[in-house]
């Protein structure tokens, strides 16, 4: 079972740049080779109080017919997003060392 | 009855098992011209399920071409005819499961906040199309099940947060 907070996995998910909800869950679980799943229920709300945390911004794209002529809701980071990113990651490689067996 | 010569049981089991064997490969030819014509019609898709069974026949592929004409001209357009009725079976019973889909949640969309309709549950839809259109009929459901409990525990959350804040700057 998987013990990575929802909130970090979207914010390293988005470093490699904008997305959405759907695609931010695929992009999370090929990047973990399927060991990290989002759900639904929970990325949304995580997504909007990153926003509203001033770590994210958020767009709309253009209305799809196959989101019944709705459009998608792109969220990419900020300056203050990419910081925090950076921050975790390393943070979290500090405490995988030991477990990865780097010195 | 007179008994069976011998020669003549031999010839009779000679002839029963060319026939099986003729029938085996007509099977197989039959299977293998199925097998090119509806790979044919799915990547032509949903094009393909509006064209008429003649327009279709006049795109057929090499392949299925070459078996049509190892295993002769009606038992082929049988075969064509078979395929292209379940591809169309399928076709429809996909656009209606769409339908279905998008018309229940286009209802409960009625009670959601806008943001939660075009990202949470837009983004469901998009998925349960993608679903539908792999063939995934049943999780196709589930996901309708999830589209509707996740997106109305969000709108509960939703509004709970629009409320505290409130409450919290009429305190100020």
């Amino acid at each position: 079972m998987p013990l990575i907070d929802v909130r970090t996995a979207l914010l390293q998910a988005l470093v490699s740049g904008d997305s959405y909800g759907l695609e931010l869950i695929d992009r999370v679980r090929e990047s973990t080779k399927g060991h990290v799943l989002l759900l639904e229920g929970r990325i949304y709300p995580a997504l909007r109080e990153l926003e509203s945390d001033g770590m994210l911004e958020s767009y709309e794209g253009p209305p799809l017919r196959e989101r019944g002529g709705r459009p998608r809701r792109y969220y990419k980071l900020t300056a203050e997003g990419r910081k925090v990113a950076r921050q975790e990651a390393r943070s979290i490689y500090g405490l995988l060392k030991p477990a990865l067996g780097v010195s | 009855m007179a008994a069976k010569s011998k020669k003549q049981i031999t010839t009779e089991g000679r002839h029963d098992s060319k026939e099986l064997k003729a029938a085996a490969a007509q099977a197989a030819l039959r299977r293998d011209l199925a097998a090119s014509f509806s790979a044919t019609l799915s990547q032509q898709s949903v094009k393909s399920a509006f064209d008429s069974f003649e327009e279709v026949l006049s795109n057929i592929s090499m392949e299925s071409a070459g078996h049509m004409s190892a295993l002769g001209a009606d038992a082929s357009l049988d075969v064509l005819r078979e395929v292209y009725k379940s591809v169309l079976l399928n076709h429809y019973v996909r656009e209606d499961l769409r339908r279905v889909a998008a018309s229940v949640l286009d209802v409960w969309a009625i009670f959601l906040p806008q943001r939660i309709v075009n990202e949470d549950l837009a983004d469901y839809l998009q998925d349960i199309n993608r679903r539908i259109a792999k063939g995934q009929r049943w999780k196709a459901y589930l996901r309708v099940v999830a589209a509707i409990f996740w997106t109305g525990v969000n709108a509960v959350r939703h509004f709970q947060s629009q409320v505290s804040k409130k409450a919290g700057s009429s305190n100020q």
